[in-house]
């Protein structure tokens, strides 16, 4: 294709500096040429592109990262609904105009309001549940020192307590079999 | 009129329950055993009746009288008697009688069994078991009521009461609206059955630890030992119930997956993990009289959160705090949660004098603390999961916000604490009680360490990039090593003392500790099941296409292509239309399948559905799911279709099946281990110390 269209051009270009050496008309050709043909492919690939629009997958990848506001828990992708059939047009119609997938969400969340996504940037929500572990674990630890350092109990009715070994009887019933076999 | 009979049934079901809290509360207070008996003969017979009340909806549900509001809501003619039938708990208002239904079951197994050994905890189980039973009788009676009929007012109007109103005539709806489309699936016949009854089942644990703190029962463990196996069977129950939803929803929404954290799913799923922590805190309590107050704290949220659940599933009140208000029963529900909450946690508090540990942790490497971590891990989860579920109701209630919190907060919140749970459960099991050597636990985690890490560089060496994924598929690795080591390790000591063939040796293993091995099968399950999330998480892929007869398209090797479309119209007195598209299925240039997705469309409601067709390829190694998403409907030239492949989603069917065998095997009874596991505690009763 790209032969076709720039012939001529280069013809013009070879009447306009017949005063040029050979060499450098030849460079001149080979730059100019070349040059053009990448132009040629970049325009060919956006029109191609253009043509063919945003594939249903590229769609579902953004309607994925939204939810539909009518119905509860259930992304765009999934939706059936009229309404969400209308939005997953405008996603298509605003890839094809070659927004990113970040401001149409922006679009959506300003439009509808932060209920359109599934992961609100909302600092409460995502910190408390590790704090809270965080907290219950460092609380656990102390918890577990705490024990682990108290002494024994050492009241006579408490060592008269029988140790409940046959807790784990079984388990070195087993282990005393194992070391022997072995 | 047969829901009549239904209605007075329940009044005096109600009846009972009130009577059985005062009169078994009266006995234990005057020390009057009579009181308590007659108390105990009322919550016997309200299993009856409240039989004879569900049988009657059941009734007028298969002979479609249109009478009854409850039958118009949830059924119509056309519908399959089995269906008819489900619709018991197809509705807000019969699904509560069902609950009662059920409570009243489990209840009156409670009556059967085990009165002389705990006749002095009784008169409170009685008391608690009633007044929840009580309060949802009540709701059926006072707020829901299934038994509610169509009148004509001589207005004209047509309202629905339980009692004709003054000068109203009866009025006949000429059809119903049918069931949910959601709902008209085969599992709807167990999921919510098995639920329900895992939700009623945690009723018995806590109304006997609560017995225990009136009483002073609280001392010692029995109480524990006593509810052991309905606390097992409550659980099998609610697993059953979750697993079940999964199928379903995998089967019948339609958006490709089987969990969706759902604000519905995880009312289910919290009084799971919250029950799930409370098994495992109990064996410390059993074998060395720890943790009292805190299992005590386990069973009363647990009992909290199946209120909350069954709140949460019948009200909507997640989707909006406006259901919350429309709701007949929003409020009387978060009175009672209330109430049950601050009274159980004030009880506690007055008790806690006795609650004191009988030992103290010897060591920081032992059983004890590695059973602290894992109900550190299932509390994590539960906040984690709780504070999801309700934020959305906290945000609108205080900023006005609507928010929806969807399946990245969860995945990525507690997805590392259930890694963390998994590799624990691999760990845990071996470490000794009370203090383990390092040395000897090295011993036998290196060669699973080894074989795990090792696993982790070949599926790196093969190319699989996602880091969650290979820690996840490690993890899974190495406990299921040191699992089955167990089994190994425990079936060779047997052959070589007893001579026995080995698989002889497995099995008597099994038998003779069914509570350790049966707790090992539902971990080799949990495994399983951990392979099946990591499998079909991180490598589901998705495509969706529309194409023109005869033309293809191509997912992940598979190579789908548009054969034909035929609509199947309503049968007569039917309202279903389905749309059935034929789709050819190849793979490396052989045909493998036709698969037929469809819509099903339901006129009357306009409701469709729309259920996947479903392959397994690679030997059922990967889920071929595919939709039919919509087609042209000039000539049906050409159809949308979304396929996903979902790889090693069966492993999380499979694991279910192995996990409810392990808890059958763990609950199943055998005197001679109850022998052997005679607790620190009931020795000491046995000296006369208490």
């Amino acid at each position: 294709m790209s032969e076709v269209v720039f012939t001529p051009e280069t013809r013009r270009a070879q009447r306009k500096h017949r005063d040029f050496s050979v060499f450098s008309l030849r460079i001149l050709r080979v730059l100019c040429v070349s040059a053009m043909s990448l132009i040629a492919l970049l325009f060919a690939t956006v029109l191609i592109t253009n043509a063919q629009g945003p594939t249903q997958d590229d769609v579902n990848r953004v309607a994925n990262q939204l939810y539909c506001p009518v119905c509860e828990n259930i992304t765009l992708a999934n939706c059936p609904t009229q309404a969400c059939i209308q939005w997953r047009a405008r996603i298509r119609d605003e890839l094809a105009a070659g927004k990113s997938d970040e401001e149409i969400i922006q679009g959506f969340v300003r439009d509808y309001g932060m209920r359109v996504v599934g992961e609100p940037p909302i600092p409460l929500l995502w910190w408390l549940p590790p704090l809270g572990l965080a907290a219950a674990a460092v609380f656990l630890f102390w918890l577990l020192r705490s024990w682990a350092r108290r002494p024994r109990p050492a009241t006579a009715e408490a060592e008269s307590i029988p140790l409940p070994e046959d807790a784990d009887e079984y388990r070195a019933r087993l282990e005393r079999e194992l070391r022997e076999d072995v | 009129m047969i829901a009549d009979l239904g209605l007075w049934a329940t009044v005096l079901a109600f009846a009972c329950a009130v009577y059985a809290v005062a009169a078994s509360l009266y006995g234990a207070r005057r020390k009057q055993p009579v009181w308590v008996e007659s108390a105990r003969n009322a919550v016997v017979a309200i299993l009856p009746l409240l039989t004879l009340a569900a049988l009657t909806i059941i009734a007028s549900l298969v002979r479609s009288d249109f009478h009854l509001a409850y039958v118009v809501n949830t059924s119509n003619r056309a519908m399959p008697t089995f269906l008819k039938v489900t619709a018991l708990w197809g509705g807000q208002n019969g699904s509560l009688l069902f609950w009662s239904w059920l409570m009243s079951a489990f209840a009156f197994g409670v009556m059967l069994r085990k009165w002389e050994r705990d006749r002095e905890l009784m008169p409170y189980v009685i008391a608690v078991t009633m007044i929840t039973q009580a309060f949802f009788i009540g709701l059926v009676l006072f707020f829901a009521n299934p038994f509610a009929k169509y009148w004509e007012l001589p207005s004209g109007d047509i309202v629905s009461a339980a009692l004709p109103p003054a000068g109203a005539l009866p009025f006949r709806a000429a059809e119903g609206n049918g069931l949910n489309p959601l709902l008209r699936h085969p599992g709807m016949i167990a999921h919510p059955p098995m639920l329900y009854l895992g939700f009623v089942g945690f009723t018995v644990p806590y109304a006997f630890a609560i017995a225990a703190l009136l009483t002073g029962g609280y001392r010692s463990e029995a109480w524990i030992r006593t509810t052991r196996r309905w606390t097992l069977a409550a659980w099998l129950f609610l697993s059953l119930g979750l697993l079940l939803g999964g199928r379903w929803a995998y089967d019948v929404l339609g958006w490709g997956g089987y969990w969706g954290w759902d604000p519905v799913e995880n009312a289910a799923f919290l009084p799971w993990l919250t029950g799930t922590a409370f098994l495992h805190s109990v064996m410390i309590q059993e074998k060395r009289g720890m943790l009292k107050v805190w299992n005590m704290v386990l069973i009363i949220l647990t009992y909290c959160l199946v209120i909350l659940g069954t709140f949460i599933t019948r009200t909507g009140v997640i989707s909006s705090v406006h259901a919350f208000a429309r709701s007949e029963i929003g409020v009387p529900f978060f009175i009672f949660v209330g109430a049950a909450l601050v009274g159980s946690v004030a009880l506690l508090i007055s008790r806690l004098e006795g609650l004191k540990s009988e030992n103290h942790l010897d060591a920081l490497l032992s059983r004890e603390a590695a059973f602290l971590l894992n109900n550190l891990l299932f509390m994590g989860i539960t906040l984690a999961v709780f504070w999801g579920t309700f934020f959305p109701i906290f945000s609108e209630l205080f900023t006005g916000t609507k928010i929806t919190v969807g399946p990245p907060f969860y995945n990525r919140v507690t997805g590392p604490q259930f890694a963390a749970l998994v590799l624990l459960m691999g760990v845990g099991p071996l470490i000794a009680w009370r203090r383990a050597s390092a040395k000897a636990l090295g011993r036998l985690l290196w060669l699973p360490t080894a074989s795990a890490l090792l696993l982790a560089v070949l599926l790196v060496l093969l190319g699989v990039s996602i880091p969650g994924a290979v820690v996840g598929f490690a993890i899974a690795e190495f406990t299921a090593a040191t699992t089955l080591s167990e089994f190994w390790r425990g079936a060779r000591a047997r052959q070589r003392s007893s001579g026995e063939p080995f698989l002889t040796a497995l099995s008597r293993l099994i038998g003779r500790n069914r509570r350790r091995y049966g707790g090992y099968l539902i971990h080799l399950g949990v495994v399983l099941i951990a392979v099946g999330v990591v499998g079909s998480h991180f490598f589901q892929k998705e495509s969706q296409a529309t194409l023109g007869r005869g033309e293809s398209m191509s997912v992940a090797g598979y190579i789908f292509v548009y054969e034909g479309f035929r609509e199947i119209p309503p049968k007569p007195g039917d309202d279903l239309v389905r749309d059935i598209a034929t789709v050819g299925l190849y793979r490396d240039g052989r045909r493998l399948a036709t698969l037929y997705p469809q819509r099903e469309f339901y006129q009357a409601t306009q409701e469709t559905l729309t259920p996947p067709a479903l392959y397994g390829g690679r030997m059922g190694l990967e889920d071929i799911y595919l939709l039919l998403v919509g087609w042209e409907q000039a000539g049906l030239a050409s159809a949308s279709f979304k396929v996903y492949i979902n790889p090693l989603v069966n492993f999380i069917w499979l694991g279910g099946v192995v996990f409810i065998l392990g808890t059958l095997v763990a609950a199943w009874p055998n005197p001679a281990e109850e022998r052997l596991l005679t607790p620190a505690a009931e020795r000491r009763l046995a000296l006369g110390e208490v």
